[in-house]
């Protein structure tokens, strides 16, 4: 539905959890645009995260206890920041895996000799 | 940076999408005016409005509705989870000594005499709905007073679901002229007790289920609950 947007999206379909799980490893907490602009920059735009696809997600890991909230005043608004608990970050390490053995049945397929 | 004003108006942005949650509200305004500010950034020629309508655009043609329903859904598993969560650890050592003082207890007066146990049975129950009443309108109270919507409000809808087999199927059937007799033997009076200490069990993982709904609102919002 609203996955991600630009060209090649249905390929980056079931990839978003562990995309944001992998960007808050790497940069301890983040809000919700800044996600979006990390990947976008990324993927030197190959890939952009919609908003109706980011929340929803970031909500349900927040509800599975994957992630956890702080606010933070800026100003004139309030931010949320996301980060991973410790069950996030036992998860990275699983959903690494997976998406290693992912790439890895893509190649036997695609470029056997390779392989 | 937008002005107070800009951000003032990106909240009633939101409320007039039918984004009603205070906590869905700060998040979309921070990201509306993130966004809002990257494109005026970009060309100075940008108004706001037109920068804000460009940024709705690419929520695509749904808007803000997933993005609220889902937050609906997953507070709503969160606080299920919490509840359940705080049920099960009363069943764990230490706490469930509690839980088995509870049993013998009534068991011992149902041996002792029946209709103590009853009328025991029958108070304990009206207590019961009188502490969830009481508890869930504290928040609703609480809340009212921010002038705020919150997701935690809804622990009101998913507290009468989680009581309604104990008030639907049991609390009749004390009520019936014909309940002594009918329990008149060791294996019924056991499953009343047991089933009063379930219930006694609930309750109390619906209130700490409530009071943790409260702190962190109180954590995560102080400047809304610092003046109720």
């Amino acid at each position: 539905m609203y996955i991600c947007s630009m060209k090649k999206s249905s390929l980056y379909k079931g990839l978003l959890e562990p995309i944001i799980i992998q960007l808050l490893k790497d940069n301890g907490r983040m809000y919700g645009f800044e996600i979006t602009q990390k990947v976008k920059m990324l993927t030197k735009n190959e890939l952009q995260i919609t908003e109706g696809a980011l929340y929803p997600l970031l909500h349900r890991l927040e509800a599975e206890g994957l992630l956890e909230v702080s606010m933070e005043n800026i100003g004139n608004r309030i931010r949320k920041y996301y980060s991973l608990t410790k069950a996030g970050k036992k998860e990275t390490v699983g959903s690494k895996k997976e998406i290693q053995s992912f790439v890895e049945t893509l190649q036997i397929l695609f470029n056997p000799k390779l392989a | 940076m937008l002005s107070n004003e800009q951000i003032e108006s990106l909240f009633i942005f939101c409320e007039k999408h039918f984004v009603k949650y205070y906590e869905v509200q700060l998040e979309l305004v921070d990201h509306l005016a993130n966004a809002v500010e990257t494109k005026m950034d970009k060309d100075h020629k940008l108004t706001f409005e037109k920068a804000l309508e460009e940024v709705h655009r690419d929520f695509g043609v749904m808007g803000f509705a997933p993005l609220v329903s889902e937050k609906q859904i997953a507070a709503e598993e969160q606080s299920r989870k919490l509840f359940w969560k705080l049920f099960k650890d009363q069943f764990r050592w230490p706490k469930i000594l509690g839980f088995l003082v509870l049993t013998v207890a009534m068991f011992t007066i149902s041996k002792f005499d029946l209709s103590i146990f009853k009328w025991s049975f029958v108070s304990i129950m009206i207590a019961g709905c009188i502490i969830e009443i009481y508890s869930v309108l504290k928040i609703h109270i609480l809340l009212a007073q921010t002038g705020k919507k919150f997701l935690p409000g809804k622990i009101s809808e998913f507290v009468p679901c989680i009581f309604f087999p104990f008030y639907v199927f049991y609390f009749p059937s004390f009520l019936d002229k014909n309940f002594l007799s009918a329990v008149n033997s060791t294996s019924s009076t056991l499953f009343y007790s047991i089933l009063l200490s379930i219930f006694i069990i609930m309750i109390i993982a619906i209130l700490q289920t409530i009071s943790s709904a409260k702190r962190s609102l109180i954590k995560s919002f102080p400047e809304v609950f610092s003046v109720t």
